[in-house]
């Protein structure tokens, strides 16, 4: 045996990047945007605290740790006491992000988060990593439901960042806003492709137009807005235009630019969402169209499908569940031949 | 407290401490210790064992079985994470310990070479 492996050599605190990254090969990716924001958020603002329970390393908070370890508090495996905490701190005043695994975070603490955080409006940020598929590891580490519980929250503010781009400009934005804050985290090496799209910027509460299109509009969240510019790029070789209207605040949700978007175009609309079907962006675009009296020339709904999911290696399962870029181009091309 | 309460005495629990989570020892991301009071204090009966050591792990299961208290009862095992392959024990994990495939070979070779302490004949 070599004596590689008897001494193997370990950084004293290792990052999130020896977890498997959402990123495709080849890639451009910044590592734990979440961290650094926060960092350099909180070196200025002293009321910022976190907390974790037991996953500082695969959240990125592990970096705010390092740099303020008197503001850290480490919960352990105890979900319900990390929100408990966090709306006690939240009520003397400090501004508490809290960091697990979006399947924790919600359904183990969601009463929680409902009658200590929510009900009194105190001002802690849920961060949460692992949302919708982006983990193989099954059912139990798959946020695919996430936002459908949370958008049962009254008050709460919901984020589904694209890219590292839009989490490192949301941090300073969720901080400042006043109340709580349910936001979808990417952690590790975390794709950059919203810095592509010329004058982008993340605005809380704002949906945003990130390119044209005469045939298709996809409106999406998270990583599936990233599909969605990919595709759009597939389909405009075979002539077909795909514009993109990027919604990664999901409550409160901007239904004006929905509205507008589909209203003076008679375009087939897909809503595109790394989440189950049920109660995520895409009901909640359905019911603003049909609240608005707006009738698209087509509606689908490109999410995950209402199971629980396969555990496996990741671009398998998006391929499987119709989330890969292939697969939503073939998704979309078919709903186009059928119109 | 569930258990206890409705003495069910078939009911047989084992806790693997092997000290290991996500963040690092289970003792420095949040301590709980002493486990075999807190258990015993829910109306438990328990047992501590070495959990890497085999007549001893027996030796708790047979005791489990043959109590005659009606009450449930619980293995507390302290265990070590790859026992037996020194590689593996010395190893700075966490609890996703990882194993290339010539090191599966490797630690098979040793476990047959070796007998481990603890190891049932």
């Amino acid at each position: 045996m070599s004596s590689a492996i008897l001494t193997p050599k370990k950084p004293k605190l290792t990052t999130s990047a020896m977890i498997a990254s959402i990123a495709s090969e080849g890639q451009r990716v910044k590592a734990a945007p979440f961290g650094k924001a926060l960092v350099d958020y909180a070196a200025t603002h002293p009321e910022v605290v976190g907390l974790t329970a037991d996953l500082a390393k695969y959240t990125d908070l592990h970096l705010f740790a390092q740099a303020y370890p008197d503001r850290f508090y480490q919960m352990g495996m105890a979900e319900q006491l990390l929100m408990g905490a966090a709306g006690g701190m939240a009520k003397e005043g400090l501004v508490p992000f809290a960091t697990t695994y979006a399947v924790f975070g919600t359904r183990r603490a969601y009463d929680f988060i409902h009658q200590v955080i929510a009900e009194e409006d105190l001002n802690v940020k849920i961060c949460c990593a692992l949302p919708g598929l982006t983990t193989g590891y099954g059912p139990s580490h798959q946020a695919t439901e996430d936002i459908a519980m949370m958008r049962g929250i009254p008050g709460l503010t919901i984020v589904d960042p694209c890219d590292a781009l839009d989490i490192e400009q949301a941090v300073p934005q969720i901080a400042a806003h006043k109340g709580p804050v349910y936001m979808r985290l990417l952690r590790g090496q975390v794709p950059l492709v919203l810095d592509e799209i010329d004058g982008y910027r993340f605005e809380l509460g704002k949906a945003k137009l990130l390119r044209e299109g005469a045939d298709v509009l996809v409106i999406s969240s998270g990583i599936l807005t990233m599909r969605a510019l990919e595709v759009a790029q597939d389909l405009a070789k075979d002539k077909v235009g795909v514009a993109v209207l990027h919604c990664p605040t999901i409550k409160p949700l901007d239904e004006a630019a929905i509205v507008e978007a589909v209203r003076y175009q008679h375009r087939l609309v897909v809503v595109a969402e790394n989440h189950s079907v049920i109660g995520g962006l895409g009901d909640a675009v359905a019911s603003a169209l049909l609240r608005h009296r707006v009738q698209p020339a087509g509606f689908h709904l490109a999410g995950l499908p209402d199971a629980f999911l396969d555990a496996g290696a990741l671009p398998t399962l998006h391929d499987r569940y119709g989330i890969s870029r292939e697969a939503l181009a073939g998704r979309i091309r078919g709903w186009l031949g059928s119109a | 407290m569930a258990a206890a309460h409705h003495r069910l005495d078939n009911l047989v629990c084992l806790v693997d401490i092997n000290n290991q989570q996500a963040d690092g020892p289970s003792g420095k991301v949040l301590g709980f210790e002493p486990l075999a009071d807190k258990w015993a204090a829910f109306g438990w009966h328990v047992q501590r064992v070495q959990g890497n050591d085999m007549p001893a792990v027996v030796a708790a299961f047979d005791a489990a079985r043959s109590l005659k208290e009606p009450k449930p009862r619980v293995i507390l095992f302290d265990t070590l994470m790859g026992k037996g392959v020194p590689f593996l024990e010395s190893r700075e994990k966490n609890h996703f310990i990882r194993v290339d495939p010539p090191e599966w070979q490797q630690a098979l070779d040793i476990l047959d070479q070796s007998q481990p302490e603890g190891a049932l004949a």
